[in-house]
């Protein structure tokens, strides 16, 4: 069946059709690619274990050497460092692992020992190979840097990390919030007079994380964000008002009661709830059959929280009947108001269901 | 005649290699692109640890929607293990989609469960609801047991979005194991993204012969048979290079019905899940991002890399044919209901690029490779077949499909490397040599029949019966 004359031997490629010198060419660079990932394979695997035997040792000696530095009194500091200083850190590795292991013991210890660690940090020489790495370029070694920096509370000159409040990567944006959040003694949240990209939910509850755990001074007035150019900047602002309770700040949350953009309303509207104003009800209850689906959901939260029945009958004239998710938040919440007719408010709603379908 | 057919076999000989050169250039970018998809991944993951907001009381709560139907053997197990899902807010609800076995008894006795009139409306139309109930022990707090009549799997998640509380849903397999961060990992994409985000997905692995302790993957293993190791390689596929690299460039079609994240309103919106079609996961996320497209507002669907469920695969022939047979039959329909989108530059990259990708790549390949071999017999039988050329093609082809799989391992072991041991290496390497002789015709063939069976109006998902995955601390209870 095989054309002898094509296979005799020896034959060159110009012998073959150029069909075949076609499938040949593809054979020859498929298997070359196969074979080169697998040697890379075998090199990932290989590079891995050596690389995750130098972790392992790096971070065992710096388990002993942290927690004679750190609980030893009769540990020779000075010598001590030195020594480690010249004989572990020598590669980046051992370098990014010691960076790491300090991080790491860093975010469990507090006070005093914390601060050794700090110090510990810049003796170590630490600080100024963290500084070549926030200049390096590179948006995930500069975000690295500046999360070190931040978790060791080590101050560099603000301009050095105000160039990445705007960046265009997410990460090296958040890093740096978190920076000037963390190493601020009062005014925690300056940085967002500096911000002109939007904050995501994310960051937002990176920040307010941060402004609970990490934030030891006064909380800033929030009201100050308020008119801030960025709406999730004002967004933030309005939820923290209500968080940290500041009662003071109801007055200027009430114009975004008539507010065009949904997400400010919403968020006045669960604020001002939280906060327990007085006021809200009146305020939004007249005018709830001319709001859209969420904010009408918010005015029902808002009813169900410091409302009372009444009011939520107000409510129920302004539900129309095709508003089955109003209408079952409506009976939700009247069967709270009224637990003795919870199961009257069931049937009644499952038969009017019927028959309406 | 003769020259005739030399006419034919000339042209068809031309088209088989422009569509073969195209195929291949399309997976030579999604590998390119999943490079640096996943490249970035890692470089984000480096110095960020999210876990401490499992703390934080400003995550959105989820509603976890669990079908089931016939789950007798694990269900308790499985609803457990969900119960210990680690997220600040969420509720479980487990929908009985009429099982015939004793689920429910089950669940009654196990979680003290007590009917509850809870007020609900039908958003999506649905089969009945026989009863609504919640758990006596404020230790299942979280759970909502639904039972209903029959209806499938589409039907008995559109009740769970009728039902719950949240306006966040996620849809799960439930047997399927989650990480202990999945929640708070494919929640991420909603909350960290300029845009509106509609649905996330994340990656599926492969649980057969993993050990498992309460719920809880404690140590990867490749699978025992091959059937099941050679989906250990299409999973690597699939995941770390399809999507991957559909979500670089936003041009996602499909969220795997195992595990997917969606925006309730925007499901609700869309119409739920359609009831008609075997391949809902697909084709709910397709509706979606049409919906979206069509009002013009800007929106996305967010992937992440990492392996955040792991669920039991076909490890038999006969199920794996059946499952495929599905897979096509379900493309398919997605393919036809929404056909409009197709070269349609109204829909930019999804009428473009990623409905054509899925039509001539995905639901197309076996199709033009089953002619392909009915033209190799034609050319056998009239004599017309060159062998030389034939074991040059199909060299060719043998080691693009070689390389296709080593690239996908080179994939694993650059990103998560999850099974540590260097004889799965080899033993992968050895099933990747094997599969485009064994399984991949057999595959084709159920593409093929999926196909046959369409245009036969079959619509039923077939058995899909599992061998349940191995748990240590069950096989001593027992």
């Amino acid at each position: 069946m095989f054309n002898k004359d094509i296979f005799s031997f020896p034959f060159t490629l110009d012998s073959l059709p150029w069909i075949m010198k076609l499938n040949i060419l593809f054979v020859i660079f498929f298997l070359s690619l196969a074979v080169i990932f697998f040697i890379s394979i075998i090199w990932i695997r290989i590079f891995k274990i050596y690389r995750n035997e130098k972790k392992n040792k790096q971070q065992t000696l710096l388990i002993e050497f942290l927690n004679s530095y750190l609980f030893d009194e009769d540990f020779d500091k000075e010598l001590e460092i030195k020594t480690f200083k010249e004989n572990h850190l020598k590669t980046k590795l051992e370098i990014k692992v010691t960076i790491k292991e300090i991080l790491h013991f860093h975010e469990n210890l507090k006070g005093e020992s914390a601060r050794d660690l700090e110090t510990l940090f810049n003796k170590l020489d630490l600080v100024e190979f963290t500084l070549l790495d926030l200049d390096d370029g590179r948006w995930f070694t500069t975000a690295r840097a500046i999360n070190a920096l931040s978790e060791l509370s080590i101050e560099v000159p603000n301009d050095k990390i105000e160039t990445y409040l705007n960046e265009s990567r997410n990460e090296v944006r958040q890093q740096s919030q978190l920076y000037f959040l963390k190493l601020a003694k009062e005014q925690p949240l300056k940085f967002l007079d500096k911000t002109v990209r939007p904050l995501t939910t994310w960051q937002q509850i990176y920040i307010e994380n941060a402004l609970k755990n990490f934030y030891k001074g006064p909380a800033p007035d929030f009201s100050q964000w308020l008119y801030h150019d960025l709406t999730s900047v004002v967004e933030f602002s309005i939820r923290m008002i209500a968080r940290y309770n500041q009662f003071e700040n109801i007055p200027k949350l009430i114009p975004f009661l008539k507010s065009e953009n949904d997400t400010l309303k919403c968020e006045a509207i669960t604020s001002l709830t939280n906060l327990e104003d007085t006021g809200l009800l009146e305020l939004i209850i007249p005018n709830f059959i001319n709001n859209s689906r969420t904010i009408k959901l918010k005015i029902l939260d808002a009813v169900e929280q410091i409302g009372d029945y009444e009011d939520l009958k107000r409510v129920g004239e302004q539900i129309k009947p095709t508003e089955w998710e109003l209408r079952i938040k409506y009976h939700n919440i009247e069967q709270g108001f009224l637990p003795e007719k919870k199961e009257l408010i069931y049937s009644q709603f499952m038969l009017e269901k019927r028959s309406e379908i | 005649m003769g020259s005739v057919l030399s006419q034919f076999t000339e042209i068809a000989s031309w088209l088989f290699l422009i569509y073969g050169s195209i195929i291949s250039s399309g997976y030579l970018f999604t590998a390119i692109y999943s490079l640096i998809e996943i490249r970035d991944y890692k470089r984000r993951n480096n110095f960020e640890d999210d876990i401490a907001l499992l703390q934080s009381l400003n995550l959105p709560a989820i509603s976890i929607l669990a079908p089931a139907f016939n789950e007798g053997l694990n269900i308790v197990e499985n609803v457990r293990s969900l119960l210990t899902i680690n997220y600040p807010s969420f509720e479980i609800v487990i929908i009985n989609d009429g099982s015939s076995d004793n689920s429910m008894e089950l669940l009654f006795a196990e979680y003290e469960l007590e009917k509850k009139d809870i007020l609900y409306h039908n958003f999506v139309e649905t089969k009945d609801i026989k009863g609504i109930y919640k758990s006596k022990n404020k230790a299942f707090k979280n759970l909502t047991v639904v039972d209903k009549e029959n209806g499938g799997k589409a039907d008995a998640l559109n009740t769970g979005i009728n039902i719950c509380q949240n306006s966040v849903i996620c849809c799960i397999d439930v047997d399927c194991i989650l990480e202990n961060d999945a929640m708070l990992k494919l929640i991420k994409p909603f909350l960290n993204n300029g845009n509106k985000v509609i649905a996330s997905g994340g990656v599926i692995r492969v649980a057969n012969s993993c050990v498992i302790e309460d719920g809880r993957i404690i140590e990867v293993k490749l699978p025992d048979s091959f059937v099941a190791r050679v989906q250990v390689l299409e999973y690597f596929r699939a995941f770390l290079m399809g999507r991957m690299a559909w979500s670089r460039v936003d041009g996602l079609l499909l969220i795997s019905g195992a595990f997917g994240m969606f925006d309730k309103q925007i499901v609700i919106e869309a119409g739920g899940y359609n009831t008609n079609t075997v391949g809902e996961d697909m084709e709910l996320l397709v509706r979606m991002r049409r919906m979206m497209q069509e009002r013009k507002i800007p929106y996305t669907v967010g992937f992440v890399p990492d392996p955040l469920c792991w669920t039991e695969v076909p490890q038999t022939w006969k199920v794996l044919q059946r499952q495929r047979n599905r897979w096509t039959r379900g493309t398919a329909e997605t393919l036809w209901m929404h056909k409009k989108m197709m070269f349609n530059p109204k829909y930019k990259i999804l009428g473009m690029l990623s409905t054509p990708f899925w039509f001539f790549f995905e639901w197309l390949a076996p199709l033009i490779e089953f002619t392909g071999i009915l033209f190799f017999i034609i050319l056998f039988i009239f004599g017309q077949v060159s062998w030389e050329v034939f074991l040059t093609f199909f060299l060719a082809v043998y080691s693009f499909a070689i390389l296709f799989s080593v690239t996908a391992l080179f994939f694993e072991e650059y990103s998560f490397q999850q099974y540590k041991k260097p004889s799965y290496i080899i033993r992968l390497i050895g099933t990747a040599m094997l599969e485009p002789i064994i399984y991949h015709p057999i595959v084709m063939w159920s593409a093929v029949m999926g196909n046959f069976d369409l245009l036969r109006g079959k619509n039923s998902w077939g058995v899909m019966s599992r061998s349940g995955l191995s748990n240590p601390s069950k096989k001593k209870k027992g």
